[in-house]
C-alpha cells in the first residue's frame, strides 16, 4: 500500500509516502505543518495542489466520507469517545452510521466489539462507560473505533501526549500488532524518544517543507533536532537594549497540582522582557492563568517583593498584573461589543464617576489607544467581531494596557495575525518595556521568542526545565530543553 | 452599531394591531378600557424588567410565576393582620428578593444550570403555599388595602407613573452605568468578562436577586387591585414574561436585548388576547396566536441576528 501527497500555502510541496506494515513518523514543530498534513488527507481540508493516492489509485475530491470509505481513520492526542455511552457503543457508531437497519442488535454489537478489543490484545469490558475508562483504555479504544471501521491508513496526532510510559508501551504493543497485520501508520509526535523506538521511517517537516525523510535506524536524536531547527533568523526583531530595575514579580516553588503544574521558580525584572518557551501543554499557559489568579496557587507570589496570594482576577489586576489571554475570540476580546466598550472593560471605574459610565471618556480613551496602537477600525463604535485577527489582538492589549500593570502576561500575542501587525505589536512591547514594564511572553515560534526575548524559560510538562540567556538561548537547545532532554 | 431594527417591527405590528381595531369600531379606544389593561399587564411589565436583565446575563428564571403567588398571600396576610399597606408592600418585596436571592445563590456560586434550579423553586414554592394554605384565598382584606385608598382612576394614574420611572430606571441604568455593562459583558462572555476582572458571580446573583424583588413589588401592586388574594395567582406568568423580553428583541443567549422592546414585547402580547376577543375572534385562538407571534419574533431575531 502507498500514500503520496503533495500541498501548498501551509504546505510547500510536501511529499510523504507511507508503505503498508509501516510505521513513518512525521516531526517537525509548532506550525511546521504537521496538523494541516492530516487535515488534507482525513479530507477535512483541501489542498490547493498536490495529489493523494492510495494504493497507487488516486483519490479525486476527498472528504471526511470518502478519507473513512478509503480505509483512512485518524486518532487525536485527546480521546473524543462520548463518556456516557458504552465502549462498544463507541465503537460501532462510526459504523452505523448509514447503516440500513433502524434497530439495533445489541449482542452482535458487543460481540463484534469484544473481538476488536481482544485482537487488539487488551481486555476491556464493552459494556463499560466510555467516560471511566483510563485515558490509555480510551485511547485503545480509539484505536479500536478504527480498525474496526476497517481502517488500513491510521493517522495517529500525538496519540500518547495523555499517556503515561506504562500506557505508551501497551499502546506500542497494539501498533506493532496493527504493523504486522499490514496496516499503515501516520505517526505525529514530539517525544523523540517514542518515535526512534516505534518508527521505521522519519520524516521532517519545517516551515511547511519536507526537509528530509530518514530510516529511523539510521538517524540520531540531536541530528533530527537539528533538522527540525536549523534555519537563521530572518525576521528582523526590533529588540533594543533597555534598562533593567529591580525585580517586579518573582515566583519561589509555585505549583499547581490539579493541573499539573510542578515547582516553578523565576523572575522578572522591570523593563525585561522573560520569555516562556515548551511545546503545547507544557504549563505555560496554566502558568498564565495561576498568576493572574484564574487558577489556585500552591504559594504566595512575589511582587515587587512583597509576597501576595493571588486568589482572583481582581486581585491580580490591583497589584498591577496585566494578562491578555491566548484564545482571543473567547477570552481576549467580546465580539459583540464595539472597540470602545471592550477597551474600558478591564477599567470601567476610570472612565465612569459614582457608577456611571461617561461615553465620552470612553471614547476618549478608545481614541487614545486606536492611535498609540494604530488600531484599523472604521470607528470606535464599530462591533470589535468585524475587525481583523490582529487588530482585535490590539483591542486586547489595548485593553490591558488601559490598566496600567506593571507586568504584562502576554499569551500568543502574535498568533493568527497578519505579518504587518505582527511587527507593530512587537515594536509595541519592546517600548512597554522601555518604560519599565516587566513583561511575560508566552509563545510557541521560537523565532519570535528568541529576537524579543532577555531571558528564556523553557517548560516541559510542567516543570521549568531550564532558564537561558544570551549566547546559550540557541534554537536546538531550547527545543532539547522542550523535549525534556537536559 | 446597535440597529432598532427589531424594536421598530414589534412597534410596528402592535400598530398594525391597534389599527385595524380603530377600523373595527371606536368603542375599543376608551380610557376604562385601555386603564384595566394596563393594570393587567402591569405586573407583567414590572417582572420583565428583571427578567430582561437575567436573560441579558444568559440565565433564564422560571420560578418567577411562583414567587408572585407567594408574595401575593404575603401582602395579603399580611395586611390582614393589620400592617400598614406600605409594609405589607414591603414585605411581599423583602420576600421576593429572598426567593430570587435563594436562586441566584445556586445559579451563581454553586453553578448549578439556572433552568434546573428555577424549575425547583417554582415547583417547591407553589407547592409549598398549596399546602400552607390548602388552596384559599386571603379574604377580608382591609378597606385600606383595596386601591391603596385611592380611587381607582388615581391609583392607575399613578401606577402609569410607577411604570415610566421603573422604564427609564431600567434602560438608563443599563445604557449609562457601569453595573449594566457588568450585566451585559457577562452575558455576551463569561470567560472574557471573569478575565477582565468582573465578578460575574457576583452580578448573576444581583439580577437574580432584584428580579425577586421586582416580582414581590408586583405581586403588592397587583393584590391590591382586589378585594382578596388569590391563592394561584401568577400561574403561567413566567411563560408571559419570558415571551415578552423574546418578542422584544433579547437574545435568548444573553449579551443583547433593550428595555424598550421588552417594553413593546409587553405591549403587544398584552394586547393580542383582548383585541381577538373584541374583534370577535375565539379566545381559544388566543394561545396560538400569541405563540405564532413568539416564533415570528424569533425566527426574525436569528435571521437578522445571522445576517450581522
Amino acid at each position: 500500500m502507498e500514500k503520496s501527497f503533495e500541498g501548498v500555502r501551509a504546505l510547500y510541496g510536501v511529499s510523504v509516502e507511507l508503505r503498508a506494515g509501516e510505521v513513518h513518523a512525521i516531526v517537525g514543530e509548532n506550525g511546521a505543518g504537521k496538523s494541516t498534513l492530516i487535515k488534507i488527507i482525513t479530507g477535512a481540508m483541501h489542498a490547493d495542489e498536490g495529489s493523494i493516492e492510495v494504493c497507487g489509485r488516486p483519490v479525486e475530491r476527498n472528504d471526511p466520507n470518502v478519507s473513512r470509505a478509503l480505509g483512512i481513520a485518524a486518532i487525536y492526542q485527546q480521546p473524543a469517545l462520548f463518556p456516557h455511552l458504552t465502549v462498544a457503543e463507541n465503537i460501532m457508531l462510526p459504523l452505523e452510521m448509514g447503516a440500513r437497519r433502524r434497530t439495533v442488535d445489541w449482542r452482535s454489537r458487543h460481540r463484534r466489539a469484544s473481538s476488536l478489543v481482544e485482537s487488539l490484545g487488551a481486555t476491556i469490558d464493552p459494556r463499560r462507560l466510555a467516560g471511566t475508562l483510563s485515558m490509555a483504555d480510551q485511547q485503545i479504544v480509539e484505536i479500536a473505533k478504527a480498525v474496526g471501521a476497517d481502517a488500513k491508513i491510521l493517522l495517529m496526532d500525538e496519540p500518547t501526549a495523555v499517556l503515561t510510559e506504562r500506557e505508551v508501551e501497551r499502546v506500542f504493543a497494539l501498533i506493532r500488532r496493527l504493523k504486522a497485520d499490514g496496516a499503515g501508520i501516520l505517526y505525529i509526535s514530539h517525544r523523540l524518544e517514542e518515535i526512534l523506538a516505534i518508527a521505521d521511517r522519519i520524516t521532517v517537516l519545517r516551515d511547511g517543507h519536507c526537509v528530509a525523510c530518514r530510516n529511523a535506524a539510521e538517524v540520531g536524536r540531536g541530528e533530527l533536532i537539528e533538522m527540525m531547527v536549523g534555519r537563521s533568523i530572518a525576521s528582523v526583531y526590533p529588540k533594543r537594549a533597555v534598562p533593567i530595575g529591580d525585580v517586579a514579580l518573582e515566583v519561589r516553588g509555585l505549583s499547581n497540582e490539579r493541573e499539573g503544574l510542578r515547582d516553578i521558580s523565576f523572575s522578572v525584572r522591570a523593563g525585561e522582557i522573560f520569555g516562556l518557551a515548551g511545546m503545547v501543554g507544557a504549563g505555560r499557559t496554566t502558568l498564565a492563568r495561576t498568576l493572574f489568579g484564574l487558577a489556585p496557587a500552591s504559594s504566595e507570589v512575589f511582587l515587587s517583593g512583597h509576597p501576595r496570594r493571588i486568589h482572583s482576577p481582581a486581585d491580580a489586576m490591583r497589584l498591577g498584573i496585566g494578562y491578555v489571554p491566548e484564545d482571543r475570540r473567547r477570552d481576549g476580546v467580546i465580539l459583540e461589543m464595539d472597540v470602545a466598550r471592550n477597551i474600558s472593560l478591564a477599567n470601567l471605574k476610570s472612565v465612569s464617576r459614582r457608577g456611571l459610565v461617561s461615553a465620552r471618556r470612553e471614547r476618549a480613551l478608545a481614541a487614545r489607544y486606536v492611535e498609540k496602537l494604530r488600531i484599523k477600525t472604521p470607528s470606535t463604535a464599530t462591533a470589535t467581531g468585524k475587525l481583523s485577527g490582529g487588530n482585535q489582538q490590539k483591542v486586547a492589549l489595548a485593553r490591558w494596557l488601559a490598566t496600567g500593570p506593571r507586568v504584562l502576561i502576554l499569551d500568543e500575542p502574535t498568533q493568527g495575525v497578519d505579518v504587518g501587525s505582527k511587527a507593530e505589536i512587537h515594536e509595541l512591547i519592546v517600548q512597554l518595556a522601555e518604560r519599565g514594564m516587566a513583561i511575560l511572553l508566552i509563545s510557541s515560534e521560537l523565532p519570535e521568542i528568541m529576537g524579543m526575548c532577555d531571558r528564556i524559560g523553557v517548560f516541559h510538562a510542567g516543570r521549568l526545565a531550564g532558564t537561558l540567556a544570551g549566547a546559550e538561548a540557541t534554537q536546538p537547545r531550547i527545543m532539547s530543553l522542550a523535549l525534556g532532554h537536559g | 452599531m446597535k440597529t432598532w431594527s427589531r424594536e421598530i417591527g414589534v412597534a410596528a405590528t402592535i400598530a398594525l394591531l391597534y389599527a385595524v381595531l380603530f377600523f373595527s369600531g371606536r368603542t375599543y379606544f376608551s380610557a376604562e378600557n385601555f386603564g384595566d389593561l394596563f393594570l393587567a399587564n402591569l405586573p407583567v411589565l414590572i417582572v420583565a424588567l428583571g427578567m430582561l436583565l437575567i436573560i441579558l446575563t444568559g440565565q433564564i428564571d422560571i420560578s418567577v410565576g411562583s414567587q408572585f403567588a407567594v408574595c401575593s398571600v404575603i401582602a395579603g396576610v399580611a395586611a390582614k393582620a393589620g400592617m400598614p399597606v406600605v409594609l405589607a408592600g414591603l414585605a411581599s418585596c423583602a420576600a421576593g428578593a429572598l426567593f430570587g436571592a435563594i436562586g441566584g445563590g445556586f445559579v451563581a456560586f454553586l453553578r448549578i444550570p439556572s433552568i434546573v434550579v428555577t424549575l425547583a423553586m417554582m415547583i417547591a414554592l407553589r407547592d409549598g403555599l398549596r399546602w400552607l394554605t390548602q388552596g384559599a384565598w386571603i379574604e377580608d382584606l382591609p378597606p385600606g388595602f383595596h386601591w391603596l385608598s385611592m380611587t381607582q382612576s388615581r391609583f392607575t394614574a399613578a401606577m402609569a407613573m410607577l411604570a415610566l420611572v421603573l422604564v427609564v430606571a431600567a434602560a438608563t441604568g443599563l445604557r449609562f452605568f457601569r453595573a449594566g455593562r457588568m450585566v451585559l459583558a457577562t452575558g455576551s462572555s463569561e470567560a472574557a468578562s471573569r478575565i477582565a476582572g468582573i465578578r460575574t458571580e457576583r452580578v448573576v446573583f444581583s439580577v437574580f436577586t432584584l428580579t425577586g424583588a421586582l416580582t414581590g413589588l408586583a405581586a403588592a401592586l397587583n393584590a391590591v387591585r382586589f378585594q382578596q388574594v388569590p391563592s394561584n395567582a401568577g400561574l403561567g406568568m413566567e411563560m408571559k414574561v419570558i415571551a415578552a423580553v423574546v418578542v422584544g428583541g433579547a437574545a435568548i443567549t444573553g449579551g443583547s436585548g433593550t428595555v424598550l422592546g421588552t417594553l413593546l414585547g409587553v405591549i403587544l402580547l398584552g394586547s393580542v388576547g383582548t383585541a381577538l376577543t373584541f374583534l370577535g375572534v375565539s379566545a381559544y385562538w388566543e394561545q396560538a396566536i400569541q405563540g405564532a407571534i413568539i416564533l415570528a419574533a424569533v425566527a426574525i431575531n436569528l435571521a437578522g441576528r445571522g445576517r450581522e
